[in-house]
């Protein structure tokens, strides 16, 4: 037997374990005994996101491993926490810190950076820290949430650099709490990606976030407190800036000692020299990542990184054709502070004789520039900040050097009214195109997998090709490529309602208004086909609803139904139900609280406060639904619609009546505003929120609308979404009167209403609507439609016609005799069994229940 | 269908949704009679999984979906559909009489 050659990876940042990714997909370590040192004690995480670290997510969420055992599973020997101190490359031997001995045929190294601390006196105070590791943030937050000698709390927080390391950087201290400075020597932010309009505009942004920003600014030195800690910056103006904690993030230095120590070419500044192959001065050696130095340049992210984790496993597996490294586009898009920022290509315009176009918009707060070609034919390069949603585009017209036309300007100009944003088709693209970077995914390998496995998701996508799952930036060019192509392939997209309705759902809305048709059983005879499905009875049900607003369990609409709307309840997995009254802006009596206790009690309900400031109660059977509400009632308490595509709550904070930061009486509107929308029907939920002041307690901007108080009025916000897809809403109009918030109010939902899809949101149907939120002000505020009084008065038969459904039901026999468990007798159903929890009755699992159904199995 | 059966009133075809499921007694059983795509199917009204009653769940494409963690079983045979193979309900008898009483024969 031939022993197994040997390779060592010295590294386990996020380059060094890509490349045991891209070993392991090269069947690698089945020829190989590979070897992993890291000097952490952690396994390889995601060090681009470690900000977010101090906005919740753990160190297990930052891991890279695709499981825990990864390295394990695949026979991967992994010595963490034990620092590679020398390297023997005549015997080809590594001794560790700990005193561990590996022997290497192949080594591969990806050492990475150190930060860089400018050498200023003072620098060794305590309370003085760098930003690179997950050990870095917790010593920060350790110190932060410290006391000074003096026994006060930490309360401001310097970082020192403004580029792209130091405003996120900057981000991780504002998560902790401080008030947050950032200093820089340079006049502008982000000096590398963006030019002085856009570092102007990016300071603006930063600045109304509360981060404090101080730019040609040289620090002199750091002077400190009599226990040692950092006290302030002085800087060379003679200037100061007191501050509890300094955080260094003015750039890297390539970690190289380890290779320098061992005799490798080096640069003269420092980085491990590398060829084409990621191969250093010995043969046997390779360096990828931070750390190595190819053409006398440093690729300080992680995109060339992983290309050269690409180009060393390619090499060392001898594939044919082998990936090489021959400088790396550096553009990139990104979000710091919540900002967009994107910048690609030749950015500043060094290239001779090129144009520049500049668009700038204060109110809309966006910059945008673009670099052409000397014969404004082709894209050079260009920067965004504020809005970076055309950085996909913009990015591959420049990588594939697409003809401009005539007119580039309308690339970065706003559109006007109707028009449609300039772009170019996806199909202007070569099927070279690179489409993900950092998975390195052309377009021609997408629309071939599209093609061949018949893919219909962005989301198989990128379980098929794994493009869009690095940075995610390419995720929207995944949408346009998917339906260019379906198109192609003859997949008509149609937007017929479902088999029996040969019409889009906005389509029916509107015939059911004009010609005032009221069942299903009139719309299907005039304008489908059959008897209808699961997918038009429930849809038209809606539009009925939110146009005639009858009973939705009136004989003619009962049967349209869905399984929750059928019994004015949500059904739960052991099949008994929910019921949730409404608490209107989740304000609540005594009296109606002693109600819900009473009732859980008597009828054995298991309570919960729900996120909509509501009470749940669960557990009902559904014999049990009006007795309960029959109880409900006499307090007061109606109908929650929790089991409706409706208006669900108005959540709302203590406001102004209370509060001391209050500024206007958010309980007072919220009550207002879900009285009068209680009850609306509407494609999908509705949720709400009204805050009293800025600090937001109620999470409007989260709502589908959501009011924050301002000391002139109330800013309405609209199309926000919490759940899968959180999506901040965003401001439709600010300072408001009440009577101005609840005409745009009036104006938009019934607008939604008639124009969305069945089950879509409001932000799914805000990020289609073309001309975005300008179209959305044109038409609610600007009534370009001449549409407004319609809409209004639209609302306003819903308001006036309003019922309490519960209450409808509970005093009508007729429909009260629906909630029986059996259609021919009144026994009650035996299959529901109840276990005890905490003190309250949870659905009994089948161990526990199976004796006492044991006879509803056998008969 | 045969007649050797013994059918029994359950109800009124008005009592049941367009399309969707119920639950009716006969005798000491539990029954869940369909209404489905204009035709009538009737299953032992139990989930031989978790023991929570098949009728309350949703009904599409010829199968009746459970509550409870959603294995589907087939309307017309009572076989498992999607879930864990080896599980099915007994399937029963059902009939619409001309006045609108449906029947469940056993």
């Amino acid at each position: 037997m031939i022993a197994q050659r040997r390779l060592v990876v010295i590294g386990n940042g996020m380059v060094g374990h890509r490349f045991i990714e891209e070993a392991v997909a090269r069947g690698l370590h089945q020829s190989w005994h590979i070897t992993v040192l890291g000097e952490e004690p952690r396994a390889a995480y995601d060090r681009v996101n470690l900000s977010t670290f101090f906005a919740g997510k753990s160190a297990d969420d930052l891991s890279l491993l695709p499981s825990r055992d990864y390295y394990h599973q695949h026979a991967i020997a992994c010595h963490l926490g034990d620092k590679a101190a020398a390297i023997d490359r005549a015997s080809r031997i590594i001794t560790t810190a700990g005193g561990r001995t590996v022997l290497y045929d192949r080594l591969v190294l990806a050492t990475g950076s150190f930060p860089f601390v400018p050498p200023v006196p003072g620098r060794d105070a305590a309370g003085c820290f760098v930003y690179r590791t997950l050990d870095d943030l917790e010593a920060i937050r350790a110190w932060a949430t410290g006391r000074t000698a003096a026994g006060e709390a930490r309360k401001v927080g310097v970082v020192v650099g403004g580029g792209l390391l130091g405003l996120e950087c900057a981000n991780a201290v504002k998560n902790l709490g401080l008030v947050t400075n950032v200093v820089d020597v340079a006049p502008r932010l982000m000096g590398i990606q963006v030019d002085d309009g856009g570092g102007a505009l990016l300071r603006r942004k930063i600045e109304a976030l509360g981060v404090k920003v101080h730019l040609a600014k040289v620090t002199s030195e750091l002077t400190k407190r009599d226990d040692g800690s950092v006290a302030a910056l002085r800087f060379a103006d003679k200037s100061e800036l007191p501050t509890d904690l300094v955080v260094f993030s003015a750039g890297i230095r390539p970690r190289d000692d380890l290779a320098k120590s061992s005799g490798l070419a080096m640069g003269e500044r420092g980085g491990i020299t590398i060829d084409h192959a990621c191969r250093t001065s010995d043969h046997d050696v390779f360096a990828i990542g931070e750390c190595a130095l190819h053409q006398n340049r440093i690729y300080g992210l992680v995109a060339p990184g992983y290309h050269m984790a690409r180009v060393a496993a390619d090499h060392l597996a001898g594939v044919e054709d082998p990936a090489t490294f021959s400088g790396f586009d550096m553009s990139t898009k990104l979000k710091l502070l919540g900002i967009e920022v994107a910048s690609f290509g030749d950015a500043h315009g060094s290239a001779a004789g090129c144009h520049q176009l500049a668009f700038s918009d204060s109110r809309t707060e966006t910059y945008k520039k673009l670099v052409l070609s000397a014969d404004r034919k082709v894209l050079l390069g260009g920067i965004l900040v504020g809005d970076a949603a055309a950085y996909g585009q913009l990015h591959q017209a420049m990588l594939n050097r697409i003809d401009l036309g005539t007119n580039p300007e309308a690339l970065i100009l706003p559109t006007i009214g109707d028009a449609k944003p300039a772009g170019f088709g996806i199909a202007a693209l070569p099927d070279s195109a690179g489409i993900c970077s950092c998975h390195n995914v052309s377009k021609g390998a997408i629309c071939g997998a599209i093609r061949s496995a018949k893919l219909t998701e962005v989301g198989q996508i990128k379980s098929s090709t794994k493009a869009g799952t690095g940075c995610g930036s390419c995720v929207p060019l995944l949408k346009d490529l998917l339906k260019a192509e379906l198109k192609k392939t003859g997949v008509e997209v149609k937007n017929h309602l479902c088999e029996h309705f040969p019409r889009s759902r906005q389509e029916l809305h509107h015939v059911v208004r004009v010609q005032r048709i009221r069942s299903f059983d009139e719309l299907i005879t005039r304008h489908g086909v059959g008897t209808g499905c699961e997918i038009c009875k429930p849809a038209v049900a809606s539009i009925l609803a939110s146009t005639w607003n009858d009973h939705v369990l009136d004989a003619e609409h009962a049967g349209l139904q869905d399984t929750n709307d059928r019994y004015l309840a949500n059904i739960q997995r052991d099949g008994t139900y929910s019921v949730v009254p409404r608490v209107p802006g989740g304000e609540i009596t005594p009296d109606q609280l002693l109600c819900l206790g009473r009732v859980a009690k008597k009828f054995g309900l298991y309570t919960k406060i729900t996120g909509g400031q509501r009470v749940d109660l669960f557990g009902a059977r559904l014999e049990q639904l009006p007795l309960i509400w029959e109880e409900l009632l006499t307090v007061g308490f109606e109908s929650g619609h929790a089991y409706g595509k409706a208006l669900r709550t108005v959540k709302s904070c203590v406001g102004s009546t209370w509060c001391r930061y209050g500024v206007q009486d958010s309980v007072g509107l919220a009550i207002t505003l879900e009285n009068r929308y209680k009850g609306l029907r509407s494609p999908h939920k509705l949720k709400s929120g009204c805050s009293g002041c800025a600090r937001e307690c109620a999470e409007a901007q989260s709502k589908d609308f959501g009011i924050i108080a301002t000391e002139n009025g109330y800013n309405l916000h609209v199309c926000g979404n919490g759940g899968m897809k959180p999506q901040h809403a965003p401001l439709l109009a600010a300072d408001l009167s009440q009577e101005q918030v609840i005409r745009y109010l009036d104006r938009f939902l019934m607008f939604y209403i008639r124009t969305a899809d069945r089950l879509e949101r409001t932000a799914t149907w805000f990020n289609k609507l073309e001309g975005g939120m300008d179209y959305l002000r044109s038409v609610v505020i600007d009534d370009k439609l001449a549409l407004a009084a319609e809409l209004e008065a639209d609302m306003q038969r819903i308001v006036d016609t309003y019922q309490d459904e519960w209450r409808t039901v509970v005093e009508d026999p007729a429909r009260r005799a629906r909630f029986r468990a059996f259609v021919n007798s009144d026994a009650k159903d035996e299959s529901v069994v109840m276990a005890s929890e905490r003190g309250q009755p949870r659905p009994a699992t089948w161990e526990e229940k199976r004796d006492r159904v044991a006879n509803l199995l056998t008969v | 269908m045969s007649d050797d059966l013994n059918w029994r009133p359950v109800g009124h075809e008005r009592d049941w949704p367009a399309d969707g499921g119920k639950v009716v007694q006969v005798g000491a059983r539990r029954v869940g009679v369909y209404r489905h795509a204009g035709k009538w199917y009737a299953l032992k009204d139990i989930c031989p999984h978790a023991g929570v009653s098949l009728a309350k769940g949703p009904v599409r494409d010829g199968v009746v979906m459970c509550i409870g963690h959603g294995w589907t079983f087939s309307l017309a045979s009572g076989d498992l559909v999607s879930g864990p193979a080896g599980f099915s309900v007994a399937t029963y008898a059902v009939r619409q009489r001309d006045d609108g009483t449906v029947e469940v024969g056993t």
